[in-house]
């Protein structure tokens, strides 16, 4: 299953209690790889999704967690989100920040949104990814 | 007929029946991964992914080639010289 292939970063902040191991079933995450590659694939941008807890000032931590990306890839794009707080973060810098305005971003946080309200939080990755892509267009 | 054998029929076979129906009915969605509802917990390992490197082969085997690709590669792998700070994006919630 590809969505084996996807690497997993060790140093997250774990959520207090923990039942199981897999968010997402091998077709959503085969899914989510598939729009993740192509997106980063298509840009020439790192595109990056974390699903899990934001402990502490959502914002604040994110945005941690982007320096952290930036520091080993070029043009990072993060996309954290926490079902268990109903928060999401779009974190862009540097040359992301410049091809993905803010308002685009805005517009893509508002298209996930649509989707985690209806309990979909595979889709909603999908199609921010797929707009945030668009709007970045091709390196 | 006796008396195991009465029991056996009238009780054992409906009996089976109901388990077999309950275990196709339950079975897989007991196997599945539960679905989020908005506002409930979400009790997973955080998990965070990164897109598959654009190529699948080693560098070393592509510098041993002279490839120019593989100067880049490690340029875009190893650590970013000047490193992007967060300055943009998005927050929402639902």
């Amino acid at each position: 299953m590809s969505g084996e292939a996807i690497e997993r970063v060790k140093d997250v902040p774990r959520a207090a209690a923990i039942i199981a191991d897999r968010p997402f079933s091998p077709v959503q995450l085969s899914r989510i790889d598939e729009a993740l590659t192509l997106a980063s694939r298509e840009t020439g941008l790192t595109f990056s999704v974390y699903v899990g807890e934001l402990p502490g000032n959502a914002r604040t931590t994110a945005e941690e967690m982007f320096n952290k990306l930036a520091a080993q890839h070029p043009a990072p794009v993060l996309l954290a989100v926490s079902p268990g707080q109903r928060k999401l973060e779009i974190v862009t810098g540097g040359e992301s920040a410049r091809r993905i305005p803010n308002r685009i971003g805005g517009l893509a946080a508002l298209a996930m949104r649509a989707s985690f309200t209806n309990g979909d939080i595979t889709g909603g990755i999908v199609n921010g990814l797929r707009q945030l892509a668009d709007a970045a267009g091709t390196a | 007929m006796s008396i195991w054998q009465t029991l056996l029929v009238f009780v054992g076979i409906p009996i089976g029946t109901l388990a077999l129906f309950a275990a196709v009915l339950l079975g897989p969605g007991s196997a599945r991964t539960p679905r989020y509802r908005p506002g409930s917990a979400w009790q997973f390992q955080p998990v965070w992914y990164l897109p598959h490197p654009e190529h699948s082969e080693p560098v070393s085997s592509m510098q041993a080639h002279g490839v120019v690709e593989a100067a880049n590669r490690l340029a875009v792998h190893g650590d970013v010289a000047e490193p992007a700070t967060a300055s943009g994006g998005a927050s929402g919630e639902w």
